[in-house]
This record gives C-alpha cells, sequence and structure tokens, in this order.
C-alpha cells in the first residue's frame, strides 16, 4: 500500500522487498494462456487501431489512396467490386466502402468508449458508496437502482436523443446514464466484502476520511469485476448505439457509424450485398472479439469461476 | 414468502409511477412541441388548441390530470393522429407486436434450452464447442443484419414467408425467429451454465453413486435448479424484446407498437409516447413480477426467508 510510506514512524527498509505479483499482472499472465482471449484481444487492437489511426491516412502521401475521403463520390466508378483502388469495392455513389468502414468504425468505437466510461464512472462511484455506507443509505440506494433495473432504457434513450436534438455527446451521455446499474451493483458486493479486510480497518483507525478510504483504498481493489464488466458492456452499447442509429436516431449524416451503415447496406441489399456484408463483419468481429475476451479476463481475474 | 412478493408487487408500482412522471417531464423539458411543424396556423389558434388538450395548464395539474385519467385507463386524445384516441392506436399496435414478441420469446426457449442442455450434458466435447461458437455467433449478429438476411433469403430468394408486411398468418414468423436467435443463443449460454453448476453439487454425486441414469438426473435432479438463471434473465430478456421490436417492426414493416412509438418521439406526440412507455412498462413490470414468481417456485431458499437478497 502506498499510503504506509508517508507514516514517519515506519522502519526505513535497508534492502529491496521481495516483489510479489500483483493481481493484476497475475491475471494477464494467465490470460495469456487462453488462446482464443489473446487473438480477440489483437483482432480487437488492430481494428481499433485501424479506425483511429486510418482517418489520418490522408495527410501520409503513399497511403493516402487506400483510404480516400469516405464522402467523395465517383459517378463513374459506381458498386464496384473489391480492386486495387477500391480494396472492398465502392457504393452506389462511387465511394469506397473500406474507408467508409474505417470512418464509420471510429464514431461506433468512439460511442462505445465514451459511454462506457461514463457509465463505469457513475456505476463505480455509486457502487461504492452504497456499499461502503451500508444500512438505510445502502438499502434506498439499492431500491433505487432496483427500480432503474426495471425500466425500459432503451425508450428513454430514444425519447432523450430524439427530443433533445442530436448530438453525437448527447448520444453517449444517454447511453451511459442507462447503462451503469448493473455495473454499481457488481462493485457493491466487491466493496461490502472488501470493508471488512483488515486495511480497509487499519486506514480507518489511521483516521483517514471515508472519502479518502472508498477512492484510495477501496475502489482500486474492485480493479477486475470493473475491468470484466468494462470489456462486456463496450460490446453491449455499441449494440445500443447501432440499434438507434439504424432506426435513424442515432448518429446523423454527415457522421456515419457501423449502424447508419448497416442500415444504408440492408436497404440496398437485393442490388448490393457488399454494403450490408462488410459493415456487418466488421461490427461483428468486434463485438465476438469483446465478448470472448471479456470471458477470457473473467477466468483469468477469477480462476475458480472458470465457465465450466 | 408473501412478504417478498408483496415487497415487489409495491415495488413495481412505485417503478411504474417513476417511469411515466420521468417520461412525462422528459417530453415537456424538451424543446419543440406538438404544433410547432405546421406553420400555418395562426398563433390565436394554437393557443386554442393548447387549451382545449390542457397544455395551457401549468405542468404538476397537467401531470395529475394524465395520472388521474391513466388510473381510468384513458389515455387521451392522439395529437399525430387525429381522430383517434391513444387506446385506439394502441389497441391496434400492441397485438401485433405481442404476437412477434411472444413468438420470439417461445423461439427463444425452444432453440436455446435444448442446445443448453446438450452442449452441459456433453461438457468439453466436440458437441459443447461446436454449439457454443454457434451461440456466441447468435449474440455477435445483431438483429438488424440476420432481420434483412432472412427477409431476403427465407422471404424473396425462397419465397416460403412474405418478405415484409403484416397481411397473413405465417407474417409472424419471421419477425419472431429474428428477434429469438439473439435471446437462443444467450439462454443457451446461460442454461448451460446453470446446468454444470447442478452437475457440480454433491445431490447429482449422491445420485450418480447410487446408481441413477444420466438422462434421470438431468431431468429429476438438475434442470430444476439448472434453469434458475433462464428463469431469472427472462426479465430482462422481456425488455430486450421490446427494444428488439422497435428493429424488427422497421425492417418488416409491421404496423406494431414500436413503429408509432418512433413516429410519436419524432412527432412529439406527447399522449401517444406516454401511452406507449406506459404500456410497455405496465408489461415489463409484469413480466418481472411473473418472474419473481416462478423464481420463488423454483427455489425453496427463496420460500423461507422474508426478504431474501437477490440472486
Amino acid at each position: 500500500m502506498s499510503d504506509a510510506a508517508s507514516i514517519d514512524s515506519m522502519p526505513v527498509v535497508p534492502e529491496k522487498v521481495e516483489k510479489g505479483t500483483s493481481l493484476t499482472r497475475d491475471a494477464w499472465l494467465r490470460l495469456q494462456k487462453n488462446k482464443l482471449a489473446m487473438i480477440c484481444l489483437w483482432v480487437f487492437a488492430a481494428i481499433a487501431a485501424l479506425c483511429f489511426i486510418g482517418p489520418y491516412f490522408k495527410y501520409i502521401p503513399g497511403l493516402r489512396e487506400v483510404l480516400p475521403d469516405p464522402n467523395a463520390t465517383h459517378l463513374s466508378e459506381r458498386s464496384q467490386l473489391p480492386n486495387a483502388t477500391y480494396l472492398l469495392g465502392s457504393d452506389h455513389l462511387g465511394r469506397d466502402i473500406f474507408s467508409r468502414v474505417v470512418h464509420g468504425g471510429r464514431v461506433s468505437l468512439m460511442v462505445g468508449l465514451l459511454a462506457t466510461l461514463v457509465s463505469i464512472t457513475i456505476g463505480v462511484v455509486y457502487g461504492a458508496i452504497s456499499g461502503y455506507a451500508s444500512g438505510r443509505t445502502d438499502a434506498v440506494m439499492m431500491r433505487i437502482v432496483d427500480i432503474l433495473y426495471s425500466m425500459p432504457f432503451m425508450i428513454m434513450v430514444i425519447i432523450l436523443t430524439t427530443m433533445f436534438g442530436n448530438q453525437l455527446w448527447l448520444l453517449f451521455v444517454a447511453i451511459g446514464a442507462v447503462e451503469w446499474v448493473t455495473m454499481a451493483r457488481i462493485v457493491r458486493g466487491q466493496i461490502m466484502s472488501l470493508k471488512k479486510q483488515e486495511f480497509v480497518e487499519a486506514a480507518v483507525s489511521l483516521g483517514y476520511s471515508d472519502a479518502r478510504i472508498i477512492f484510495r483504498h477501496l475502489i482500486p481493489n474492485t480493479i477486475g469485476p470493473v475491468i470484466v464488466y468494462t470489456t462486456l458492456t463496450v460490446p453491449s452499447v455499441m449494440l445500443l448505439e447501432a440499434v438507434l442509429s439504424y432506426l435513424g436516431l442515432g448518429v446523423q449524416p454527415p457522421d456515419s457509424s457501423w449502424g447508419t451503415l448497416i442500415k444504408e447496406g440492408a436497404d440496398r441489399m437485393q442490388s448490393d450485398p457488399a454494403l450490408l456484408v462488410f459493415p456487418a463483419i466488421f461490427f461483428s468481429a468486434t463485438l465476438f472479439c469483446l465478448n470472448f475476451l471479456g470471458d477470457g479476463l473473467r477466468d483469468a481475474f477469477d480462476p475458480k469461476s472458470s465457465k465450466d | 414468502m408473501f412478504r417478498f412478493l408483496l415487497n415487489r408487487l409495491l415495488q413495481s408500482i412505485v417503478a411504474l409511477i417513476a417511469i411515466i412522471s420521468i417520461t412525462f417531464f422528459l417530453a415537456r423539458a424538451a424543446p419543440g412541441g406538438p404544433f410547432l411543424e405546421e406553420k400555418a396556423i395562426p398563433p390565436h389558434i394554437v393557443k386554442q388548441m393548447e387549451a382545449y388538450y390542457g397544455l395551457d395548464k401549468p405542468l404538476p395539474v397537467q401531470w395529475l390530470t394524465y395520472m388521474g385519467n391513466f388510473i381510468q385507463g384513458d389515455l387521451g386524445p392522439s395529437f399525430g393522429n387525429k381522430g383517434y384516441t391513444v387506446n385506439e392506436v394502441i389497441a391496434q399496435g400492441l397485438p401485433v407486436s405481442l404476437t412477434i414478441g411472444l413468438g420470439g420469446l417461445l423461439i427463444a426457449l425452444g432453440i436455446g434450452v435444448p442446445i443448453g442442455i446438450i452442449a452441459a450434458a456433453r461438457q468439453n466435447q466436440f458437441a459443447d464447442y461446436s454449439l457454443m461458437s454457434l451461440a456466441m455467433m447468435g449474440i455477435c449478429l445483431p438483429t438488424f443484419v440476420t432481420g434483412p438476411l432472412l427477409s431476403i433469403y427465407l422471404g424473396i430468394k425462397f419465397g416460403w414467408f412474405n418478405a415484409t408486411g403484416w397481411n397473413e398468418p405465417s407474417d409472424w414468423f419471421l419477425p419472431s425467429l429474428t428477434l429469438g436467435v439473439f435471446y437462443a443463443a444467450y439462454i443457451a449460454r446461460l442454461s448451460r451454465g446453470g446446468i454444470l453448476d447442478i452437475l457440480r453439487q454433491d445431490y447429482v454425486r449422491t445420485a450418480r453413486a447410487k446408481g441413477v441414469p444420466e438422462w434421470r438426473i438431468m431431468v429429476r435432479h438438475t434442470l430444476r435448479g439448472g434453469l434458475l438463471p433462464v428463469v431469472i434473465y427472462l426479465g430482462p430478456a422481456i425488455s430486450g424484446l421490446i427494444s428488439g421490436s422497435f428493429i424488427v417492426e422497421n425492417i418488416f414493416e409491421l404496423p406494431g407498437l414500436g413503429t408509432h412509438f418512433i413516429v410519436a418521439t419524432t412527432n412529439r406526440d406527447y399522449t401517444l409516447i406516454l401511452g406507449t412507455v406506459a404500456v410497455y412498462a405496465v408489461l415489463i413490470l409484469t413480466m418481472n413480477f411473473l418472474v419473481d414468481i416462478a423464481q420463488v417456485y423454483l427455489n425453496p431458499r427463496l420460500r423461507s426467508s422474508t426478504a431474501p437478497e437477490k440472486a
């Protein structure tokens, strides 16, 4: 514990203490043995890197042709099959499908990550406070969670996004605001068992404030379940965003996400299946990888609860 | 047990009031109004219309009036569909949505539970791996990809069903299948996990030691407890099926409640938004309550204690 260093009376340790492996490092070592999860990790990393770095290719002369402007139309080169110029073909307006998928992916992943960040922040803080406070505060806070649990989430998000205008930030705030509930439950459970341990007793007897104990001592120890559930929240948030975009309620043109691309593709599926197939492959591959990675992480952080 | 269920019932009622109130104030807080689109209307007529619909009164008064009418089952006139009450619009859309939702649920259970049982019985064998990979793919293929694909292949290429629309009795099948695939996959994973948990219990080992045949252990000793996670999941699944119905009704062009709801939000049709949300909330809460009852029935540990921890 880092706080121990601040105590004056502590004897100076003369030589380097044997360093134990941390919980996170242990889990990482275990995860590396899980081949499927590692493949998923790398595939996801590759897709994410492509989507986040790809849009900057236009500043690099040699790579500019690989990812041209996703909105540039070439009416003389419509609906082409994959070839050297159009890596995944072109759509009905002569736009480069690969470039559109990469740019759409950036929006999808960004919404997925930011909305998850919002929901994780709310969920962790809420759960930690509820679990640490216990008693009546806890009961009231958890009753609120129970009620929120039975709320029709999707409906709330639709109302929020359609009625308050279609800004991108509103989209992920709305999604984040409804997705935190499960996280709060998980963290609460963790905190309840953690707070009975000696290091918390020590912190209490040192006179630390509740806030300090919650944020410095308890929350860092919930990192395992939080990482696992974060990995599983990202795909569900991305799915929600895609559903909204598919209905025309999420990301609006000229921006596009995988959801809007799939919608465009579904509309022209009969004449031009590539329009549906390629965004769908990227989208499904991302969800697939994140879900498997989440499963793998769960096994890695908690070897006892392995899925068999 | 009764206290548990009574608690849950009260909680559902509070939740219902909360959902309707939040929706009410959220809808009103949003910029725009139902009569703003039609610019041809002179301002004094808009005033009259607002007075007619009670929109000129202070918000809390409107809220009280609405709640009063709601309790009596009157959801008011629809702003968007002139000449129709919200009750009439819902009466027209709800049967469509209910049919495809129930169909989806039955398909999900009918496919998911058997797959889960087979995978658990053949744990870590070929059947297990192949079925679970299949289930994972089902989870990762979104409805809005499977829907158009089913519509084009089973509908247009093979001509077994109508690709879109709501005219023939068989038209429920494709939308329900689209909805059901995802939940079938999820339920397969849940039931496999639940059954495996039970198979590790001591009483199963005892049964095995007594020489009870494996199929009988599964049917008599395992299924009841093993399928508990599936039963608990049915609550969230219902809300999921409802949000799924927005997409599916869009893909298959069905005149369901979801379609009405989406149109209502873009038109600022306050009463219809509130009406559909209320119907959805009642559906979800009723299902959750039924799930609670089923849970008490299936899990004897819940029966004795007064206020059990939620699993």
